[in-house]
């Protein structure tokens, strides 16, 4: 065989051979157009297609969108497991309604041993808001809770300014119709928990079973429904609690015993001191 | 190791690029020279043809280099002590032979190689192998207007016997027609379709070895006959028996 030299470089050259072969070889002095019947073949790697570089950032990628979904799965499932609101229910159980953006129920919680026995077996799986108070009203009504000239209290803890304007209003007038029906006389309050803050009491009958310094307008005397607009009366507690005075409240409506009173003072179906009461505190009880 | 960096960096752009392997191995030539030289247990220099394979082990070292295989130096070491061994063994096969550029004992100031009868005139040789090397010379300048080079095509050309004659039967058809050559040769690109229509050769193939049929029809075109009867074999449809 006869190799025609057609390339030469410092460690080898290019050969070709009579049968159109082109070979890498040792470069023995040669001179490009020589013929040469020996040669030294190069022991090169087989050329099979390179796998591309590409599939080393192909790795990257991977890992990168590995890591992406192991932040954003979490944020995914649990966005819907945060807490937006808490709406604390109170007639003489008490009890806080966890719920997220969505509205749905997240949990409830028993604040008073009365509430513990209402939510007993009751489940809030799946559950929006509005469905639980429901159901946990006509509870309280089998229960024996709610009675005709009861009072429910739903105090609503959230950031969410908007959230909670709208939905005083919507669960108020919600609550409302829903118990028109089944109930009525039953009082109906909805307030900003920022104006009173729940603590567990001990269940009293009918009575405000709203903590101590809670200066809610929550009427006592229940006789009053639908007239009150929790929203008016929010507002006019709010100018009373910061200042803790038992004064009557500027805004008082009539049948309503006035919207603050003093911390212990008993609920007004006994006084008809009300009117006369300016400083109530050590009054009664 | 900041200087293994650099040379692992030199390596892996040699790999692709054919100038700056020769840089690269121009610049280890002590380094190799000093292998060989350990090697043989006499120095070696550039007359030596295991200075020639030392090189080329180099080359080899340069292609073969993956980072896993350690520090490269040492693996250009072990790739060339490799080649040397190989090399001895097959001088050993023939040994017994003579260099043909022993100096004769007849102190003639005549080497061998000077006595024995040629085929060919001295001078007719010589002429030959000008002409050889003008052709060569054309060749590779139309092959860069293709883009491709002698390594390109060395690289990219069959191995097995059966691929070769698969693409033999592909350049013998565009031989028989001229007109596909000149399209080759007026667009700068091969003529795949036709080629494959012509030939019945399957595309996987002819697209495997593209570098390689271009040069070769290339070659079939105007120029290059000296060449072509180098290639004798080619054209012969299988009857061409090579060893």
């Amino acid at each position: 065989m006869k190799y025609l030299v057609v390339e030469c470089h410092p460690a080898y050259a290019v050969v070709l051979d009579e049968s159109g072969k082109f070979i890498k070889t040792a470069n023995m002095h040669y001179k490009v157009g020589d013929t040469v019947t020996h040669i030294v073949e190069m022991n090169l790697p087989e050329t099979k297609p390179k796998p591309k570089i590409s599939f080393k950032w192909i790795n990257t990628l991977v890992a990168s969108a590995a890591c992406l979904l192991f932040v954003f799965i979490p944020m995914l499932l649990f966005g819907g497991r945060t807490v937006h609101a808490s709406v604390y229910m109170t007639i003489n159980p008490q009890i806080r309604i966890d719920v997220n953006e969505e509205n749905q129920v997240l949990d409830i919680q028993a604040i008073n041993d009365d509430g513990t026995l209402l939510i007993k077996d009751f489940s809030y799986k799946n559950k929006d808001l509005e469905k639980v108070l429901d159901e946990l009203l006509d509870l309280a009504i089998q229960k024996d809770y709610l009675k005709e000239d009861g009072k429910i209290t739903l105090s609503l803890d959230t950031e969410d300014d908007e959230w909670l304007e709208a939905k005083k209003a919507s669960l108020d007038s919600h609550l409302h119709s829903y118990l028109c029906e089944k109930l009525p006389y039953v009082t109906v309050v909805v307030i900003d928990s920022k104006e009173s803050i729940p603590e567990s009491s001990s269940a009293h009958e009918s009575e405000n079973s709203f903590n101590e310094e809670s200066k809610e307008e929550s009427m006592d005397v229940s006789e009053d429904e639908s007239s009150q607009t929790p929203n008016d009366e929010s507002m006019d507690v709010s100018e009373d609690v910061s200042s803790d005075i038992p004064s009557d409240a500027p805004v008082e409506k009539p049948n309503n015993s006035r919207p603050n009173h003093p911390p212990h003072h008993d609920d007004d179906d006994d006084n008809d001191d009300d009117d006369d009461d300016d400083d109530d505190d050590g009054d009664d009880d | 190791m900041q200087k293994e960096h650099q040379i692992v960096k030199a390596v892996y752009l040699a790999k692709t690029d054919s100038q700056k392997a020769d840089d690269l191995i121009r610049a280890y030539i002590p380094f190799i020279r000093s292998e060989a030289t350990k090697f043989l247990s006499r120095p070696c220099d550039q007359q030596d043809d295991e200075y020639s394979i030392a090189m080329m082990a180099f080359y080899e070292a340069i292609m073969g280099y993956e980072r896993e295989k350690g520090i490269f130096l040492k693996y250009a070491a072990m790739i060339i002590r490799s080649r040397l061994i190989d090399y001895s063994r097959k001088e050993a096969k023939h040994s017994g032979n003579i260099s043909l550029y022993e100096e004769n004992s007849n102190e003639d100031d005549r080497t061998l190689a000077d006595t024995l009868a040629d085929d060919r005139d001295i001078i007719e040789e010589t002429v030959t192998r000008e002409a050889t090397c003008q052709e060569i010379a054309e060749l590779s300048a139309v092959m860069s207007e293709f883009s491709i080079s002698f390594s390109d095509v060395a690289d990219n050309c069959p191995k097995q016997e059966r691929s070769l004659l698969r693409c033999g039967a592909a350049i013998r058809y565009a031989a028989e027609n001229k007109d596909l050559l000149q399209e080759m040769l007026r667009t700068k690109k091969l003529p795949m379709n036709r080629l494959v229509e012509g030939s019945k050769v399957e595309r996987k193939t002819l697209e495997r070895h593209r570098k390689y049929i271009l040069a070769m029809l290339i070659i079939q075109t105007n120029g290059y006959e000296i060449i072509r009867g180098h290639l004798k074999n080619v054209l012969r449809k299988k009857e061409g028996v090579q060893e």
